[in-house]
């Protein structure tokens, strides 16, 4: 079974900002479809609907954190072992094992480099078992 | 010597600093020891004169009537915890025991916790706090100018000025994080002098006001203060009263609806000076108001903080307030406004 190539990715950010540098580093540098929502409760009422490939969660959002948002996304059965990907920038050590524990694929650092992240993206995808 | 129960019992709850007392089957409170005056403010006689419940903030009220009237169904002790008002307006968050006897009588026990909750968050969590904070903005920042560096020659214009403009924004962000994280930590540990003098208070209002005028009109708010006739003298540390009374004007304006008032009030009560800066805002979430003074709380605030900020002004001010020998606390209620007002001794020898 041959690997499908990475194109949608859903990204759950809620500052404006940093949303709009991700969104234009993954689709202009990684040539991605993204679509982003705000909050981690948007995400979940829409991810069935933007059926991403991978996901891209920030940690420290309000009304529900990145970890309760994935906790919940996993009770979806489709969603269930679909790659997501922590970018945060709440990466004290412990806090990193922490995330690993909660099997997320990888933890990308904020602040990251906008021209090599998508690149970053490809080789978690690549390593993700299929 | 030694004592007999009995007066062990007496020196104990006189001198504590916890509230004793019994509520007859009135609600009324039937008997108070001193703390009750001493930490609420009331006399015997007012606090007597009005059902327990009254001096219970109102969104505790319905839970305590609860546990109040559980007394005549069980025998034994519940512990909860509740806001009160103060005579002059402020919460304070208390811990109460109930003690539920076959009597006419509930006795009740509380201690006032409200410091304890204000206690400041654990180093490693700070660290952690801080770490997140200031990396936040460096992501918009390094984001902005590696796309712009990385795809200059096929960036459009527009987008090349957007990017721009996000990275300058960000950087001022993380000037005022790191202004503030050095302000909150030489203040805390005292290594900034406080040049204390005595000012009229009402004459640094009056130019802090007018400094905000163009921010408060920009969003479209009206500023108004009616000063008092008479000088109102205290000792402070000029620079940093302005920058209190600038914390808390500014939160004010920032927190007000489009066409909203923000209203400055200072008056003398007895030997204090009280300053207060009332705004017809969002006002602060229940659930939020033990947390108000923490640094970076207003993270948790989450989609109802609406308007950025670095979440350290209020901690700033109560540091200031503590080290100019005052007191600061708010009254608000949640989607009408929010009153933050402090007390300063007022210096009577100018």
């Amino acid at each position: 079974m041959s690997r499908e190539k990475l194109k949608k990715i859903l990204l759950v950010e809620d500052d404006t900002d940093i949303q709009e540098i991700t969104k234009m580093a993954l689709a202009s540098i990684g040539g991605f479809e993204v679509d982003v929502c705000s909050s981690g409760v948007e995400a979940l009422a829409n991810v069935v609907t933007l059926s991403p490939q991978l996901i891209l969660l920030d940690v420290m959002m309000p009304d529900m954190d990145g970890i309760e948002t994935l906790e919940k996304l996993r009770q979806i059965p489709r969603f269930s072992k679909t790659p997501v990907i922590f970018l945060t920038a709440k990466v004290q050590p412990a806090e990193v094992k922490r995330y690993m524990e909660l099997g997320v694929s990888a933890v990308l650092c904020k602040p990251f480099d906008p021209m090599m992240i998508s690149q970053n993206i490809l080789d978690i995808w690549n390593r993700h078992p299929i | 010597m030694s004592f007999s129960f009995e007066e062990f019992s007496k020196i104990v709850i006189q001198n504590t600093t916890y509230l004793f007392g019994c509520i007859g089957s009135d609600g009324h409170l039937k008997c108070v020891n001193p703390p009750w005056q001493k930490i609420l403010g009331y006399t015997e006689e007012e606090l007597q004169s009005k059902p327990f419940i009254q001096f219970v903030h109102p969104s505790d009220q319905v839970l305590i009537q609860e546990m109040i009237r559980k007394g005549s169904e069980q025998i034994g002790n519940v512990e909860f915890k509740s806001w009160m008002v103060t005579k002059t307006g402020a919460s304070l968050w208390f811990i109460w025991n109930i003690i539920y006897t076959d009597e006419k009588f509930v006795f009740i026990s509380g201690h006032d916790i409200t410091k304890s909750v204000l206690a400041q968050i654990s180093p490693a969590e700070f660290v952690s706090v801080v770490s997140h904070e200031l990396r936040t903005p460096l992501t918009s920042i390094k984001g902005a100018l590696g796309l712009i560096l990385g795809s200059e020659a096929s960036l459009d214009p527009g987008v090349h000025k957007k990017f721009l403009e996000i990275a300058y924004r960000n950087s001022e962000r993380l000037g005022a994080l790191i202004n503030g994280i050095f302000d909150i930590e030489k203040i805390e540990d005292g290594s900034i002098p406080f040049k204390i003098k005595s000012f009229d208070l009402i004459n640094l209002i009056k130019n802090e006001i007018e400094m905000h005028r163009p921010f408060a009109l920009q969003n479209k708010i009206s500023l108004v203060f009616d000063p008092p006739q008479l000088p109102l003298n205290a000792r402070v540390d000029e620079e940093h009263f302005l920058q209190l009374v600038t914390n808390l004007l500014s939160n004010a304006i920032k927190f007000s609806p489009e066409g909203g008032k923000v209203v400055v009030m200072a008056e003398k009560t007895d030997d204090k000076i009280r300053i207060s800066v009332k705004d017809n805002g969002i006002g602060i979430p229940d659930e939020f108001r033990s947390r108000v003074f923490q640094k970076f709380s207003q993270r948790e605030l989450g989609s109802k903080r609406q308007q950025g900020g670095i979440g350290l002004g209020l901690s700033i001010s109560k540091l200031i307030v503590d080290r100019l020998g005052g007191t600061i606390d708010f009254k608000s209620e949640e989607g009408k406004g929010t009153t933050f007002f402090f007390e300063l001794p007022y210096d009577g020898s100018e």
